[in-house]
């Protein structure tokens, strides 16, 4: 029977790639001045997981990385050696390796490259510090490469009457043949019927079967490993002795199970594959060689080596072994010929024993009925489905349209008498609140936790800190937040540049850090939470801070038109020019003044914003601010003469009734609003998007004050109408791009209203002065 | 009547592999993910043959061994250790422990149907 191993591949593909993120995770805990002898057993456990597994399903190249890999790390668990940095970089870069040959072979791939060696040979070297060589965990993959076993003593007892010599030879050939092989000692009398020879070797037993075989029948030989079982005072060297082996299919009398029994953990037998066939004399030799005790009823055992080869073992005079000897008897009875149990060997067999095959056939011709355990166990139900994106999003869209009807429904029921259809409005008040329980389910499907982001950066701390000599530890807070699926993946990337940037630039040398009073180790705190209807997330570090003066002079040099005496918050936006770096070298980390203008394009890209806020000596801390979900949003609808519009709610700060005195023109400025004694730029959207209602007086209006990332600004419009949750629809993908628009909803009377960009109406308004 | 087979491994792609080609040949087989897991099946079930790793989180193969041998329905039952140790250390502790025998892993499906006909028939 053939199984095939593919079907159990993608189980392995996911074990192992749980086994290396959870390999990663405990090794960037790990303490290595005081390192935590459990995390070093689970990081031990799970590199064996995976070379049981990469074993097992025939990927042997990831078997062959584990094996090293576990090789130093057992040294390590053993406290055999002290772990140090250079050992925890080196498995980092191991456990990197082994994700690209796992990622090559769930492509069918193999993965070919330098990194492979090198790393092994890195690891190699580094348990060669351990004080004893880790020789005894040879990889059992590979286990014809074994080292010389050291010497052993044979016992050999045949009927010297038994033996079929061929032509010219006799007793002495054989024991002249034999003494190649390593020092024969007789056991009997030159003349014994039963002869009884020692042989200390440290050939294996093959070779001993093979110098037989010149001179005579193999099969008549019974051999045996010499180990203490035979004598009983010496069962405590017995123990430690490398000796064990097979028990041997051999007839499990009561005489031998009982020796067995009395002899518990010592009597070791081997099975000796391949010397099967000498279980046939074995009767005749149990009576025969009393003398020497439960040895002669157990005809044929194995060297270490050998049973190596085999790949497994039993342990004679262990619980459990009469059930085995029950087997062979009955095997013994129902087949009288012995049993050849490993093919290779089967030419060995003498002509009247019948070749293995028969036996290792399914015992129970009939499928077992599943038993009440069984149908317990019943695979673990999955808790969970994939599920494609497309499909999610095509819900969240339907969903948005059945808000959208519920509206106009709404509108529609608006003009009836409420008395007189009390039903008609109980059942929109249900369909309401259902809709929006709907909406709300729907779109925690796309939900993740940010931890899926914030996961990969206790990793990129520490190889950015070690790469730049400095000690930074990672505080990771919120990781449950939850946000929407597709933000979390356009959020890794500015993530990632603000933090190597925090790193590079914001935390200081460790010298430098305990010169201005601060402790050596520098700290980067992520904080992701939810504030109102936005995600916020927070790149903290307690490094120098932004240098005020440096970041202007650079400023000056590279022409960036500033303000007098520009407010603090104006200065540190300045890092987020294109090509504005203050480093003074670049570093293969960063300094070469891309990426921060990308940052900010990015998280705007999402309608997010980016804030910095510093204080030199004590650290900066960079806030990214963004929706919760790039399909809802939460708006004021206003109106401008006949047109809706609608305000994204996280950017309002107030809506004021203004007054007659609080507009004012500034010359060349364009025109300004007085709002709570700030002088903020006024935007008429009736102006900016020349919309041709019949003008109104300005203080007729409604003054809304908004967040942008140009500063605040005050929007001029008519009336505000109603707070709403609007679905987004794309103005893009069914127009084209509008200045000023980030996209339009569809209203409850079925009108389309314009989702205001307040930061691309900021910019517009500054252009147009 | 089907022989029962315990199979103790934390791994799961060796428990699926162990258990598909067991059932496959005829017999029942219960899983269990871990050396604890393992005691409590064994002691709400009884089983004809025990499979058990070592290296596993909660309670290990040796551990788990030496409490079934605790065990009277146990005593005797043979309880292979399925490893990747194959050193003679581990070998010597799995007999100490009261193991029957040993297999090491990796081996393929061939090979444990042989231990298992070898063992329980």
């Amino acid at each position: 029977m053939t199984i095939d191993m593919t079907r159990f591949y993608q189980v392995f593909f996911d074990e192992a790639g749980e086994h290396l993120a959870a390999m990663e995770d405990l090794l960037l805990e790990l303490d290595v001045s005081a390192p935590d002898l459990e995390t070093l057993n689970a990081i031990f456990r799970a590199a064996h997981s995976i070379k049981g597994g990469a074993g097992t399903f025939g990927f042997n190249d990831m078997a062959e990385v584990t094996h090293v890999l576990e090789t130093l790390l057992d040294c390590l668990r053993k406290q055999e050696l002290q772990p140090t940095i250079e050992m925890v970089d080196t498995f980092l870069r191991a456990g990197d390796v082994l994700k690209a040959q796992l990622a090559a072979h769930q492509e069918g791939r193999e993965y070919a490259d330098d990194r492979i060696a090198e790393v092994c040979a890195h690891l190699e070297q580094l348990s060669t510090l351990a004080p004893t060589p880790p020789a005894n965990h040879r990889f059992a993959l590979a286990p014809q490469v074994h080292t010389p076993p050291p010497s052993v003593r044979w016992h050999i007892s045949f009927r010297a009457d038994a033996i079929d010599f061929q032509p010219g030879a006799d007793l002495a050939a054989l024991r002249d043949v034999l003494a190649e092989l390593g020092q024969v000692d007789w056991l009997s009398a030159d003349d014994a019927e039963l002869c009884v020879w020692r042989l200390t070797t440290n050939a294996g037993q093959e070779a001993i079967i093979e110098t037989f075989a010149f001179v005579c029948d193999p099969a008549c030989l019974t051999i045996s490993f010499d180990d203490g079982a035979l004598h009983p005072s010496a069962h405590q060297t017995a123990q430690e002795d490398p000796g064990f082996g097979f028990f041997t299919d051999a007839p499990g009398s009561d005489h031998l199970k009982q020796v067995l029994e009395d002899e518990a953990g010592f009597g070791f037998f081997a099975d000796a594959p391949g010397t099967a066939y000498l279980a046939q004399h074995a009767a005749d030799a149990e009576e025969d060689a009393a003398g020497f005790g439960f040895f002669a009823g157990a005809p044929g055992s194995e060297q270490v080596s050998d049973q190596e080869h085999h790949g497994y073992g039993l342990f004679g005079g262990s619980p459990g072994m009469a059930t085995v000897a029950a087997i062979a008897q009955q095997e013994r009875t129902e087949n009288a010929q012995g049993y050849g149990f490993f093919e290779r060997r089967q030419p060995l067999v003498p002509t009247d024993a019948v070749p293995a095959a028969a036996p290792p056939v399914a015992p129970a011709p009939v499928r077992p009925a599943a038993t009440a355990a069984d149908a317990k166990r019943a695979a673990p139900a999955d808790t969970s489905i994939r599920v494609s994106v497309e499909k999610v999003d095509q819900l969240i869209n339907l969903v948005g349209e059945l808000v959208i009807t519920h509206a106009m429904l709404a509108e529609s029921a608006s003009g009836l008498e409420p008395l007189a259809h009390e039903q008609i409005f109980d059942g929109l008040a249900n369909l309401e609140r259902n809709s929006r329980d709907l909406q709300q389910a729907v779109m925690s499907i796309r939900m993740l936790p940010i931890s899926f982001v914030f996961n990969r950066f206790p990793r990129v701390v520490r190889d950015t800190a070690a790469k730049l000599g400095k000690q930074v530890t990672l505080k990771l807070l919120g990781e449950d937040t939850e946000l929407d699926k597709g933000l979390i993946e356009r959020l890794a990337d500015p993530l990632n540049h603000l933090v190597r940037n925090s790193i590079d630039h914001g935390i200081e040398q460790p010298e430098q850090r305990v010169a201005s009073g601060k402790p050596e180790m520098g700290e980067i705190t992520l904080r992701a939470s939810h504030q109102g209807g936005s995600v916020v997330v927070e790149v903290r570090d307690d490094g120098a801070g932004l240098n005020r003066e440096k970041l202007l002079a650079k400023a000056a040099q590279q022409g960036i038109a500033l303000p007098d005496n520009p407010a603090d918050k104006d200065v540190w936006q300045l890092i987020f020019h294109a090509g504005f770096s203050t480093a003074d070298k670049v570093t293969d980390i960063s300094g070469r003044g891309v990426g921060m203008d990308v940052v900010r394009r990015n998280i705007e890209a999402m309608n997010g914003r980016v804030d910095i806020d510093s204080e030199p000596g004590h650290g900066t801390r960079i806030t990214i601010r963004l929706p919760l979900t790039l399909a809802i949003l939460d708006g004021l609808s206003v109106r401008m003469g006949n047109e809706m519009f609608i305000l994204p709610l996280t950017a309002i700060q107030e809506s004021i009734q203004p007054t007659r005195d609080q507009f004012m023109t500034v010359a060349g400025k364009g025109r300004l609003a007085r709002v709570n004694g700030d002088y903020l730029p006024l935007v008429i959207l009736r102006e900016v998007f020349a919309l041709d209602a019949p003008p109104v007086r300005d203080e007729d209006g409604i003054l809304v004050v908004v967040d942008t990332t140009e500063g605040r600004i005050a929007l001029l419009i008519d009336e505000l109408v109603a707070q709403h949750q609007v679905v987004i629809k794309s103005l893009e993908t069914n127009y084209r791009k509008v200045e000023g628009i980030s996209g339009a909803t569809i209203m409850g009377d079925g009108r389309v209203a314009l989702i205001l960009d307040v930061d691309a109406l900021a910019r517009l308004n500054r252009r147009v002065e | 009547m089907a022989k029962t087979i315990l199979t103790v491994d934390d791994s799961a792609s060796i428990r699926q592999m162990v258990t598909f080609t067991l059932k496959d040949a005829g017999y029942a087989v219960v899983e269990a993910v871990d050396g604890q897991d393992g005691l409590d099946k064994a002691k709400s079930g009884r089983f004809d043959l025990i499979f058990t790793d070592q290296n596993m989180p909660r309670m290990d193969g040796l551990t788990l061994i030496k409490q079934l041998r605790s065990l009277p329905q146990y005593a005797s039952v043979p309880i292979l250790m399925l490893t990747t140790e194959s050193s003679d250390g581990m070998k010597s502790q799995g007999r100490a422990a009261g193991a029957t025998g040993w297999l090491v892993k990796p081996f393929d499906p061939q090979k444990l149907l042989e231990v298992v006909r070898k063992v329980i028939g």
